[in-house]
């Protein structure tokens, strides 16, 4: 049984079908990679996955348990990492501040991240982790950070709570090759080293091909395991 | 505790939305605590101004009843009919000393002491002069022409004006007007403490300068005079006047000059001569003179009501020798009584009670009408009436309006200033949006993220709100006198163009509508400054306005909030 699973799930827009009856199971340590054409629902995948939206039938299982209503917000905050295809950061707020926030809306007590003598340490470690240094961006707001930093940002909000599942959406979308490469290796180590699932949306190849599985999707929910 | 730190951030963050927010409501507290304040001491004249004030008040007949009646008991409403039964029902309503005695017993409601503190009365008498003058500042040789009753026109109950009713022709008389004024106004009083406008100290109207007072209710023929009359007619402590019936020549009074005083006041009396021409002696006086010129024009007492009073000062009236009278060469002695009744000399009698608080004033309404009612009288008949109250009411009302003005402004504000606040919401909510969608996809839950707001709305508010207070509270004192001050320059002119337009509707004279508490006879002293009004109970209002504001503008935000879904707000990014 894997960590996260997709148990006969459907979604459709209005008139628009666009998965049908998926059933798959995300395993511990492992990076997934879903590919697949644009409107193949790659997104709205990733949305059910992250518990934003709601399959039209079927159920999302979280170590074997539906997610319903009424733990949404908790699986959000505690379980599920999401890094937005926009990073959905905080402009107005600074580095060490978005993060923060994340933490502090995970409920999660440091004590139970780590041997860290308050969250500011524990922030930088993990800003350090996503290879960034917090003495000099930690105390910038994230309008006054490049687009690269700023998906590292993203990363390290979405560890900071140490969620079992990394979910993102493109992460390497508007990011050169080098950087590109750098953040899955940001990837691949959470999964390998620390056991994470992570599971990518992307449309580049060369990023899916460092994948440790790579799922394309096609439209009406067949997807190949390549 | 997260939630309030990132609120506070949020502020910090976003410092030219909530300035924005905080400068309106900032405005809003301003205005508003000016607003409170004058309200404020509106209230506080109202009530310290009347604690432990001794209230003078009388008791009247409601003339608007009388009409009312007179029209029942006629079946008309031509004033020329009406106007003899208003006078004969008048007659027989008005109050006696056996009455005023009464009322005296009346006690207070919680306790047994004595409601009334202390009651006198006067008499007054229209008449003539035979040897003296009348005193008129704008054409004094003009004095001694026959005298006619100047107003023509009065005003019917309900405000339309109406030509002045004659008497009914009789066939030895031509139509007249129905009552025939004297130059002067001979007023008795009971006693020195019923002179009310007598006083040493500077702000009494009218002060003795030279000879001495009376003694208390003399039945000797003694007068003080007015400075101003006695100049116009040379006299001096010592000298005589000798007073006539207008309706009567031949019928006249001589009466001692013991004192000459001063009145400081412009106002007119009510019959519009100058106050100079007031005649001032003792009830017992007034009250011969009344018994007197009754025997001289009937060879009967009288039985009016009025004159009943006199009877409890038969003793005195008894003792009067001065008078010289003579008998009647009207034309009339063989005419009917009522003709006798109109030559006779009638006093006009006027009881004044004193209570102590505006307490004992509102039970003694109470009680009067009470009375009535035990009587077998309408319990509308009487009204009281406290010039004491009118004067004070009246000089309240430059500040009573402001006060209403300011209650008027103060909800304008508060609505405008919800509205605004409430769009500045939706449009910061809107921009905000991505960042709701943001940190509910993060798993902040709707109630936080409400919560989050409702705390960013209610800091910025309440600090706005503080700064704005100490802002209204600086400068509400100079801004409401000077408020104040157009005000009462407003009154004045509305007062001075009454008193060129009496008996107009809305007028002091000749509408039988009366105010609450009686017309103001006297000089009104408005309140013209106000001292510091802002107290812990107007700061209270104006946290009670903060609230209400942050709660008006956080749960437009909320509403929107609840609305919108994260996964919509994303998925719109995206």
């Amino acid at each position: 049984m894997g960590v996260i699973g997709l148990k006969n799930v459907s979604f459709a827009y209005p008139n628009n079908p666009v998965i049908q009856n998926l059933d798959y199971e995300f395993e511990k340590g492992k990076v997934y990679a879903i590919t697949g054409k644009s409107g193949s629902g790659k997104t709205t995948l990733l949305s059910m996955l992250s518990g934003i939206m709601d399959p039209t039938s079927g159920y999302i299982a979280y170590n074997g348990y539906p997610i319903d209503e009424s733990d949404r917000y908790a699986y959000r905050s505690r379980y599920v990492g999401v890094i937005f295809q926009e990073y959905n950061l905080l402009p107005k707020f600074t580095v060490r501040e978005n993060i923060m926030l994340s933490l502090d809306i995970s409920g999660r007590k440091l004590a139970d991240l780590g041997s860290y003598k308050n969250k500011k340490q524990y922030v930088d470690s993990l800003i350090r982790e996503v290879g960034l240094d917090p003495e000099v961006i930690g105390n910038r707001r994230i309008l006054k950070i490049s687009g690269g930093q700023q998906q590292r940002i993203a990363i390290a909000r979405a560890l900071s709570f140490q969620p079992g599942v990394i979910l993102a959406d493109e992460p390497t979308g508007n990011l050169d090759i080098d950087t590109s490469i750098d953040i899955m290796n940001v990837f691949i180590h959470l999964a390998h080293q620390l056991n994470r699932c992570v599971i990518i949306v992307t449309h580049s190849p060369q990023i899916a091909e460092m994948a440790d599985v790579r799922l394309d999707l096609q439209p009406f929910s067949k997807y190949t395991n390549v | 505790m997260f939630i309030l730190k990132y609120a506070l951030k949020s502020i910090s963050r976003s410092l030219g939305r909530n300035m924005l927010i905080g400068m309106i409501v900032f405005i809003i507290a301003t205005a508003a605590c000016v607003a409170m304040s004058i309200q404020k001491a509106a209230e506080t004249a109202a009530t310290q101004s009347l604690k432990n004030m001794n209230i003078s008040a009388q008791i009247n007949i409601d003339r608007g009843y009388v009409y009312e009646k007179a029209k029942e008991n006629k079946g008309s409403e031509d004033m020329n009919e009406l106007m003899p039964e208003m006078m004969s029902l008048t007659k027989e309503y008005t109050l006696t000393l056996d009455d005023m005695e009464k009322y005296n017993e009346l006690k207070k409601k919680d306790s047994n002491e004595p409601l009334i503190k202390d009651y006198y009365y006067n008499a007054s008498i229209s008449i003539d002069g035979d040897n003296i003058e009348k005193y008129d500042l704008t054409s004094s040789s003009t004095a001694t022409e026959a005298t006619t009753v100047e107003a023509t026109k009065m005003t019917d109950p309900s405000g339309k004006e109406i030509e002045a009713p004659t008497m009914p022709a009789t066939p030895q008389q031509e139509p007249q007007q129905m009552e025939k004024a004297g130059d002067f106004s001979l007023i008795g009083y009971s006693a020195y403490k019923a002179m009310e406008d007598f006083g040493e100290d500077d702000e009494s109207v009218c002060k003795l300068t030279d000879g001495e007072m009376f003694k208390d209710n003399t039945s000797d023929y003694v007068c003080l005079v007015e400075d101003n009359l006695a100049t116009r007619n040379s006299l001096k402590v010592g000298d005589k006047i000798k007073l006539k019936n207008p309706k009567n020549e031949d019928e006249t009074y001589e009466l001692e000059v013991v004192g000459i005083y001063k009145n400081s006041s412009s106002n007119t009396t009510a019959g519009g001569s100058d106050p100079s021409n007031t005649i001032i002696t003792s009830y017992a006086v007034v009250k011969d003179i009344e018994t007197k010129s009754d025997e001289t024009n009937n060879g009967t007492s009288s039985t009016s009501s009025s004159s009943s009073s006199g009877s409890k000062d038969s003793a005195a009236t008894t003792a009067a020798t001065e008078a010289t009278t003579a008998s009647t060469s009207s034309g009339s002695s063989d005419s009917s009584s009522s003709d006798e009744d109109e030559t006779v000399l009638n006093s006009q009698f006027t009881g004044t009670f004193v209570l102590q608080s505006v307490e004992d004033y509102n039970q003694f309404k109470d009680e009067v009408k009470n009375k009535a009612k035990a009587d077998g009288l309408d319990e509308d008949l009487y009204i009281v009436t406290s010039n004491d109250i009118a004067t004070f009411k009246a000089g309240l009302k430059p500040l009573e309006n402001l006060k209403s003005f300011a209650t008027t402004f103060l909800y304008l504000m508060l609505a405008i200033g919800a509205i605004v606040l409430i769009v500045i919401s939706v449009i910061s909510i809107r921009d905000r949006k991505y960042e709701i969608g943001a940190l509910a996809a993060m798993g902040l839950k709707k109630l936080k993220l409400s919560m989050m707001f409702m705390i960013e709305v209610l800091t910025v508010t309440l600090v706005a709100i503080l700064i704005g207070a100490i802002a209204g509270a600086a400068v509400s004192v100079p801004i409401t006198n000077t408020l104040l001050s157009a005000q009462v320059a407003q009154q004045t002119t509305e007062d001075n163009n009454k008193i060129q337009t009496p008996g107009m509707p809305g007028g002091g004279g000749g509408n039988m509508e009366r105010p609450e508490d009686g017309e103001v006879t006297g000089e009104v002293s408005y309140v013209t400054q106000v001292g510091f009004s802002v107290d812990i109970f107007v700061i209270l209002k104006m946290l009670a306005i903060g609230v209400g504001l942050a709660i008006v503008s956080g749960f437009t935000s909320i509403a929107f909030i609840l609305r919108y879904d994260p996964k919509q707000i994303l998925a719109n990014r995206d």
